[in-house]
């Protein structure tokens, strides 16, 4: 209990005075302070009278106590604050703030305007978000007593994607501060001392030069226009502001769309986002707007007429894919779901492929299909795949991934783990762009992963320092694993993956020691012989640490997880129910009123297989599916949906022009499997549509009933009734189990998908991110040398 | 140099707060904080190279240039500074064609202000290494510095 302002009030326990305030409605006016950093005390704008101490503490540092009389707002404390505000504002270009006149021009003066920097006229890129200007409102202050210091520095525009002018710079350090604190990279720092002090780099390297990824989060931190996003610092308020879910990575990160005159202009992250708390990455902060806006997007269907792709309508084009997929026996056709689709798109291609063509030839090309999901299958969950939880792990091991390239969100929680004391390591022969968040490194290629993991699982057991507990009492078949564990040498190990004995028992001391940990695993993971081994051995090591939580696949596709919970698949109907089932058949060809073929279909590779064989005559792609090195030369009928013209151009009958993801509704399903809504910003460019609209408007030229939807939201409605996995809300259902089974340790026959598609690193729907970005190559090429980095095999 | 750096962190290694006093000795080694001192620090702190370099660039104690053979101070205290010091520095500049803080390109110079020598009676003085040169008016700083380059060049 404490008094504040004469008012009574209750405190958690290591609360700030500045907290307290916050959490009672009391306003305090300060600009260094910024959520999820620790107090830092740089503005002394919440300077507060607290009885019986001395001066004027600032409320931001002081943590409450028991019996505190606070006083948050007097006149004397107001005029300290204005004579602080002044001050600050006396080396911060200020008519802006509190010019007479600004009333007046202040529909004017976030326009571009080029005016004289000096002035402070119309040079700010802030977009009307201006802390300065709020705290200088609640103060009320008029006029600057002081004489007005313009620093006169250089505007820095030599590095990708963002401008500074320090200039407007009030130094709060919020920007240092986000970068050291929560992203744990420390790109910046505040230099010199005095009137020198600047936020800089050492030896005023190019941030480029100095680490920095860009993930904008000092973009966002920063309460003045000194920082700001180049493509969008001039298009002034947005029209309007939309929240959606960022489908370049499977992460979910919830995003804040600007759009201007229908167009996305600008992207920030969304606080309240469940996965990225108001984090974002390099991608999704700055690559949307180039992405989405390009001047070669598809915008009219394309037919394939005297061997050259013309412009037609959307009936023409419709009504040819009809009657053309129409026309071939079911086995020959097959179908290929980008793990870009959404939710309802992935649901409603493999209803068209199976109600309307006949096929179970579906599949997706995401990484993380076949193994991943069968051994999910297989352990039925292998526990719930929380963000969070990597935050509360005592130790974490990346195995296969470039984690800091590939999700760099992740890599938030990571830190934030490691501010805890976790430790981190890294197992795989990735390159790694943040090098500091590694403790350890364990460089091995993919034909090393099974001996290391047969060395740590042998020298856990047999240390026998594993939750006992958790593992007997939880746990199936360890009995099993021990057995088969036995027949392994820890020298032979050590030999082959080149790992010495002392080191894996340094990391399995460490892990025994930590309490429970996160597993996260790339697509490296997959290259192995026997990949659901691998995967089934990861879980072992969590199981054995005694937490089934945690276990964090780093797929590829942004909707990898619900492309294949939709029924992608070509053994398993939506919500994985086994189409050798007769009961789940007969329940879809009840629900769809159709009779559906019982035969299992292809999987990916031999659908490319087949394609190239010619047994395969007509293919529908939605997305970069296809490898380059492939030759469709003898298929007889290709459909692509894509957003960009691409390679398969030369072989395409049909192209219809794909909206992307900014410019639809819909869900998707992220790593962590939650299933996540697509909010559109824009309308989709020129005349294309969302991907299950396509779809929709072939089923109705072939007259096929059950795809007369209007809305994203009819289709996902349709899926909550006949998708187990989805239950009415609208939630991935996630049944926690209780009984965990432990894989035994066999060296198995190769199982691996045997045409595993290079990828670009960072790509969307088959769409090389860089290639369409021009600063997100310069940084591809810095990280990587200007090698051709593959996300992948 | 790396190994130098190396062996300096050693006994503090996972120390918080060590910092300064690694840098402090790093710079008494070499003479100055480098670029590469700088990163192999970071390395074996696990911190970044621009915090350290913010840490550094707090105090005044650290130089970021190799210093020249020959280190000339300048005087800028109070007696100094009335009888002309501020001109002898000027002019001094001049002819090494540097500022304060920098070395010259053939490194044989580096150049710094100071603020009091304790010599008040001579004022205005120049130090050069541990010389001392007394009411340094008008052209005489160009014949104590070349008397500095020509021995050199002797040598």
């Amino acid at each position: 209990m404490l008094t504040i302002d004469g008012k009574e009030v209750d405190f958690k326990e290591g609360a700030t005075v500045l907290e307290v305030a916050a959490a009672n409605g009391i306003y305090i006016p300060t600009l260094c302070t910024y959520s999820g950093l620790l107090p830092f005390g740089a503005c002394r704008l919440c300077l507060v009278k607290i009885e019986n101490m001395r001066g004027f503490p600032p409320a931001c540092t002081t943590p409450a106590a028991k019996g505190m009389k606070i006083t948050t707002n007097d006149l004397e404390l107001n005029e300290l604050r204005k004579n602080v505000l002044e001050l600050i504002l006396s080396e911060h270009p200020n008519s802006c703030i509190i010019c007479d006149q600004k009333d007046l021009c202040g529909n004017y003066n976030i326009c571009p305007t080029k005016s004289g920097r000096v002035t402070g006229c119309a040079f700010c890129p802030n977009k009307g978000r201006c802390e300065l200007k709020q705290a200088t409102e609640y103060l009320g202050i008029k006029e600057i007593r002081f004489p007005f210091t313009y620093k006169n520095l250089p505007l820095e525009r030599e590095d990708p994607f963002f401008d500074r002018d320090y200039n407007l710079c009030i130094l709060c350090g919020r920007c240092v501060r986000v970068c050291q604190e929560i992203r744990g990279v420390g790109a910046i720092s505040l230099t010199k001392r005095g009137h020198d002090t600047k936020v800089g780099t050492a030896f005023n390297k190019s941030h480029l030069d100095g680490g920095c990824q860009f993930c904008g989060a000092c973009v966002d931190a920063c309460p003045t226009g000194a920082l700001s996003a180049r493509g969008s610092k001039w298009h002034g308020i947005p029209d309007k502001v939309t929240t959606t879910t960022c489908a370049l990575c499977s992460v979910g990160c919830s995003l804040k769309l600007e759009t201007k005159w229908d167009k996305i202009m600008a992207v920030r992250p969304d606080a309240e986002g469940p996965a990225n708390q108001g984090q974002a990455c390099v991608r999704g902060r700055f690559a949307i707007p180039a992405l989405v806006n390009g001047a070669s997007r598809l915008k009219y269907p394309l037919i394939r007429r005297n061997s050259r792709l013309v412009p037609a309508t959307w009936d023409e084009a419709t009504e040819l894919a009809a009657a053309k997929l129409g026309k071939y026996i079911p086995e020959e056709t097959a179908f290929l779901a980008s793990p870009f689709l959404t939710n309802e798109a992935a649901y409603l291609l493999q209803k068209f492929a199976r109600v309307c063509v006949g096929t179970n030839n579906i599949d997706t090309s995401s990484f993380f299909s076949g193994p991943v999901i069968q051994s999910r299958i297989k352990h039925s969950n292998m526990g719930a795949e929380t963000i969070i939880d990597i935050a509360k792990s005592g130790w974490i091991i990346v195995v296969g991934g470039d984690i800091a390239a590939s999700h760099p969100v992740l890599t938030v929680k990571i830190n934030q783990a490691k501010k805890r004391g976790a430790f981190v390591s890294l197992i795989g022969s990735e390159q790694n762009i943040n090098s500091r968040l590694f403790d350890s490194c364990i460089s091995v290629e993919p034909s090393g992963y099974f001996p290391l993991l047969c060395g740590i699982l042998k020298t856990i057991v047999e240390k026998e320092g594993f939750d006992s507990k958790f593992v007997t009492g939880q746990c199936d078949d360890f009995d099993k694993l021990e057995s088969s564990l036995k027949k392994i040498d820890l020298q032979i190990i050590a030999g082959t993956c080149g790992i010495s004995q002392n080191l894996i028992e340094k990391l399995t001391s460490t892990i025994l020691s930590s309490g429970r940990g996160s597993i996260l695993y790339g697509p490296k993971t997959l290259e192995c012989d026997d990949p659901k081994q691998i995967i089934g051995m990861l879980f072992n090591i969590l199981l054995l640490a005694g937490s089934p939580a945690g276990f964090v696949p780093l797929m590829d596709g942004a909707n990898s997880q619900g492309v294949a919970d939709m029924g992608a698949l070509p053994d398993f109907l939506p919500g994985y129910q086994n189409i050798a089932d007769k009961g789940s058949l007969s329940a879809f060809e009840n629900s769809w009123s159709a009779k559906l073929p019982k035969k299992p279909g292809l999987n990916y590779p031999a659908i490319l297989n087949a394609a190239v064989e010619g047994s395969i005559k007509a293919l529908y792609v939605t997305g970069g599916e296809i490898p380059r090195e492939i030759s469709l030369e003898r298929l007889d009928f290709l459909v692509l949906h894509d957003i960009y013209p691409s390679p398969l151009f030369e072989t395409a009958d049909i192209v219809f022009p794909a909206a992307a993801f900014t410019e639809e509704d819909g869900t998707i399903t992220s790593l962590e499997q939650r299933v996540q809504t697509l909010q559109a910003g824009t309308n989709p460019a020129g005349m294309s549509m969302p991907d299950w609209k396509i779809i929709c408007k072939i089923a109705e030229k072939m007259n096929v009933k059950g795809f007369e939807f209007s809305s994203a939201s009819e289709v996902f409605d349709e899926i909550c009734r006949v998708n187990p996995l989805i239950s009415g809300h609208g939630i991935r259902d996630l049944k926690l189990k209780k009984k965990f089974t432990l894989t035994s340790v066999e060296k198995t026959s190769p199982s691996k998908r045997s045409m595993l598609q290079k990828k670009p690193l960072w790509h969307y729907r088959g769409v090389d991110l860089t290639e369409k970005v021009f600063d997100l190559k310069i940084l591809h090429d810095k990280i990587f040398g200007g090698q051709d980095v593959q996300g992948s095999p | 140099m790396k190994n130098t750096i190396k062996d300096i962190i050693k006994p503090y290694r996972g120390e918080k707060g060590s910092l300064i006093p690694i840098l402090q000795a790093v710079q008494e080694k070499t003479g100055f904080i480098s670029e590469d001192a700088i990163s192999t620090i970071a390395l074996n702190m696990n911190m970044s190279e621009h915090e350290i370099y913010g840490v550094a660039t707090f105090y005044t104690q650290f130089r970021y240039t190799k210093p020249g053979d020959h280190m000339v101070k300048v005087c800028l205290g109070t007696a100094c500074h009335v009888r002309g010091g501020e001109q002898l520095l000027d002019r001094t500049e001049n002819i090494l064609n540097i500022k304060p803080g920098q070395t010259t390109l053939d490194s044989a110079f580096s150049l710094e202000r100071v603020a009091c020598m304790g010599c008040c009676a001579l004022a205005p003085v120049i130090v050069v290494d541990d010389k001392i040169y007394p009411n340094v008016a008008g052209p005489k700083v160009e014949k104590i510095i070349s008397k500095y380059s020509s021995s050199d060049e002797k040598e």
